[in-house]
């Protein structure tokens, strides 16, 4: 059967990650994860490379998901709150909830806690000081995107996007944008039943219709059989920095970005 | 009257209420009125609306020229926030319906008002691989028949919700379960089972309406030293899945009930089950006396991309090759489009209906050709169709004015990885699993209207992605369906036009069905958490 598997949120299952959670939470000192031999460790690696590696890379390294082999683990400080954010996923995120036995969780959670050999950071070649007077200042990216509850909201806000993002992901999308844009960002340029033309943020789009914040800051609202044209962009609207920064811009932009998380809440 | 002959009157009430003939008799639903179930469209009386599950109502009031004039004519909420799949029946007037996890509702079909509501007790610990549902109940004289979460069978008074028998099927600590909607043949209930995710032994069982007893049972892997048993390597058998977790078909004429099996276990790694993995993945034509197979065809031998073959058996009677036939018409999850001979099981035509990079084809006797490295593998093996298949669980529909099988189709791929799962009763048994690297927009779903002599699709009305709606056709020739971005519509059954369309406000994951109440014709829907009916003014 199996249908939908990995992708499906049961939202019954809310309460009941909601109580387990609490429960664990209460028990986060006490439960340990008991399958963390090295068979075990084994068995995890493979269910990690069915489930994880879209995200987390195919050892763990991080790309669009987090690196795991950081030994920093910001929603899961204990055996049992990595248990529960693996079985039921990390609300506001990316991580979704997986369908896996006791066993295989606890697994892949021993194999996760192997990952964490190469210290607490990655290796950033850049200074992310520098880095942060080229966001702000030099290259103004705050225009669009927000950190710390300063800046554009029309742009995924990076506040602690050093948790989300791995150094190499950083960089490949200064470098190429359009390399992973998620449907959430993408834009929708139409021409409505009266001529005119809309561009705006692709909000919410479905078989018949679309809605959108138009260049101008409205929400609108469209029958898809009443437009004369639409269509949707799945680029990015950011330029590529290949070209605009030096090498050592980029180490230093990437440096600053990939330390937007030491004061994650 | 005297006080005497009241007391008189009270007691001979009592006795003749408590008699089974009587109070079959006081429902009426018998296996005659079953068998010709679609001379009665103004109720629905079995999941798919008839024997054939074609899901084709006679009823008309309901046409091109006013169906764009369809509203609202009442919603009931249901109690819960599970995905709702539930497909009711409607008898004399009274609306049956099933509601996440095991509990079933009696309604009036005109109002949506409540009559009774009964909730099931479950244990803690179930294991389920893909959530809370229950798709339908059966109806047969008094009686309700319920499958349950916890791999019960519970017979139910149709007036007052009161429990008449209740028989365990199997063992939910082991990971069986029942989601589907049970189908009464003549004095039998039967019931399949789920749980292809947990390593179980597959089954198809019948049991005694009147008492719950069970009358036979086939297991869909044969047993040691039965015939075939040898398609598993070594012990794989005793684990091998094949559940039957889809409600299936009946031919009153043949006396065969055709059912659909499920994928082989564990799913993803068929290392350890080397050979055919008979009768997974295949549908079985049982003898509905005895249980005993009649014929099988296995739609994929040896799967390693969990395509269950539990879509519903559509029987249809048509001229085919220049004479008329019993046929059964099956698009399959590993999107491809099967005709067999439902008397004999011969297969007659397959060809795909969905994007596929699996097999080059079918042979001449139906088996596919693969297209090697297609298996999943460590580094991840990208094959359409995904893992939710071109088809799946939802229920088709055909219409014999327009000769087309109408069906929600998903032209999606996957990456399967293999991997290794030790069995554990009770525990995930599927050795592997998928991820999709591209966004769900990248790929499409659609209604795709089929003639089932050609494979050759006439129209095609697309979807969001991943839509998982049921259909049903009528014999004014419209088609209504929904879809995973929570619509509502109706369409010409003839063209695919579309002429009338609602937002339903939830996703749809179900199967709409049509009825009488009250001289008028209603369409009802499961959407969100919501049952919702329509009518005209």
């Amino acid at each position: 059967m199996m249908l939908g598997r990995i992708q499906r949120f049961l939202p019954t299952a809310l309460c009941v990650f909601l109580a387990a959670a609490g429960a664990l939470a209460g028990q986060q000192t006490a439960v340990e994860n008991p399958y963390t031999s090295a068979k075990d460790i084994a068995a995890g690696e493979q269910t990690f490379r069915s489930y994880c590696t879209i995200c987390h890379g195919r050892t763990g390294e991080g790309a669009k998901g987090p690196d795991l082999t950081l030994g920093i683990f910001r929603n899961a400080t204990s055996d049992a709150a990595m248990f529960s954010v693996i079985r039921y996923g990390i609300p506001g995120t990316d991580m979704p909830r997986h369908y896996m036995s006791d066993a295989g969780i606890w697994q892949v959670a021993a194999y996760v806690r192997s990952l964490s050999a190469r210290g607490s950071t990655a290796e950033v070649a850049g200074d992310p000081v520098a880095g942060a007077r080229i966001f702000h200042e030099q290259e103004n990216c705050s225009q669009c995107h927000a950190v710390d509850g300063r800046g554009g909201r029309r742009a995924p806000n990076l506040t602690e996007v050093g948790w989300r993002r791995s150094p190499d992901y950083l960089r490949a999308s200064l470098v190429d944008p359009n390399a992973d844009v998620p449907p959430k960002w993408w834009s929708l340029r139409l021409i409505d039943s009266d001529g005119a033309t809309v561009t705006g943020w692709r909000l919410n789009e479905d078989t018949y219709s679309v809605r959108l914040l138009d260049a101008n800051d409205n929400l609108r609202a469209f029958e898809k059989r009443d437009l004369r044209e639409l269509e949707r962009i799945e680029t990015s609207p950011m330029m590529s920095y290949e070209d605009m920064l030096s090498e050592q811009e980029l180490d230093d932009l990437v440096a600053y970005l990939y330390s937007l998380r030491s004061n994650g809440r | 009257m005297t006080c005497k002959s009241c007391g008189l009157l009270v007691s001979l009430l009592a006795v003749a209420l408590a008699h089974p003939v009587f109070a079959q008799q006081s429902s009426g639903i018998t296996s005659e009125r079953l068998t010709h179930a679609e001379d009665e469209p103004e109720n629905w009386l079995m999941y798919n609306g008839q024997y054939s599950s074609q899901r084709y109502s006679r009823l008309v009031q309901i046409d091109k020229s006013n169906v764009a004039e369809l509203q609202v004519k009442w919603i009931y909420q249901l109690r819960t926030l599970s995905d709702v799949e539930t497909s009711p029946l409607v008898v004399d007037g009274i609306m049956y319906l099933t509601q996440s996890p095991s509990n079933v509702i009696a309604l009036d079909a005109a109002t949506g008002r409540p009559f009774w509501t009964y909730e099931h007790p479950l244990p803690e610990k179930l294991s389920l691989c893909c959530g809370r549902q229950n798709r339908g109940v059966a109806i047969l004289g008094d009686k309700l028949f319920l499958g349950t979460l916890d791999a019960r069978l519970i017979a139910l008074e149709t007036k007052t919700g009161a429990v008449i028998w209740n028989v365990k099927s199997a063992e939910a600590s082991e990971g069986y379960s029942k989601t589907a909607a049970p189908i009464v043949v003549k004095d039998k209930v039967i019931s399949g089972i789920a749980g292809g995710e947990y390593g179980v032994r597959g089954f198809l069982d019948a049991y005694d309406a009147e008492t719950g007893e069970r009358v036979w049972r086939f297991y869909t892997i044969p047993g040691e030293g039965e015939k075939n048993n040898d398609s598993w390597e070594g012990d794989s058998w005793k684990t091998g899945g094949a559940p039957t977790w889809v409600t299936g078909s009946y031919d009153p004429e043949l006396n065969l009930i055709y059912w659909g099996t499920g994928n082989p276990g564990p799913d993803w790694n068929g290392e350890a089950r080397k050979g055919d993995n008979l009768y997974s993945d295949s549908v079985v034509a049982l003898d509905a006396d005895t249980g005993e197979l009649q014929w099988y065809f296995q739609f994929t031998p040896h799967d390693v991309h969990d395509w269950d073959a539990t879509q519903t058996p559509l029987l249809v009677d048509m001229e085919f090759d220049g004479r008329m036939r019993k046929l059964m018409l099956w698009p399959n999850r590993n999107a491809f489009f099967y005709v067999l001979d439902r008397e004999t099981g011969e297969f007659l035509l397959g060809s795909p209906f969905a994007m596929q990079t699996w097999a080059k084809g079918l042979d001449e006797r139906g088996r596919p050709i693969r297209i090697p490295n297609m298996f999943p593998s460590l580094q991840g093996t990208l094959v359409y169709p995904s893992v939710n298949g071109a088809a799946n669980w939802w229920s088709a529909s055909y219409s014999p004015r327009t000769e087309l099988v109408y069906i929600v189709t998903y032209d999606g791929a996957d990456t399967f990885f293999i991997g290794e799962d030790d069995y554990v009763p009770g525990e995930l048994f599927v050795a592997g699993g998928s991820q999709r690297f591209e966004p769900q927009e990248k790929y499409a779903s659609m209604i795709r209207a089929l003639d089932p002599r050609t494979v050759e699709t006439k129209w095609e009305y697309p979807l969001q992605a991943k839509t998982q709606s049921g259909l049903v056709s009528t014999a004014s020739d419209l088609l209504f369906g929904g879809s995973v971005d929570g619509y509502f519509y109706a369409l010409d059954a003839t063209d695919g036009k579309e002429l009338w369309r609602m937002s339903v406000g939830g996703t749809v994951k179900a199967a709409p069905m049509t009825y009488m109440a009250s001289g008028k014709q209603y369409v009802t829907i499961a959407a969100g958490n919501a049952i919702v009916t329509f009518g005209l003014e």
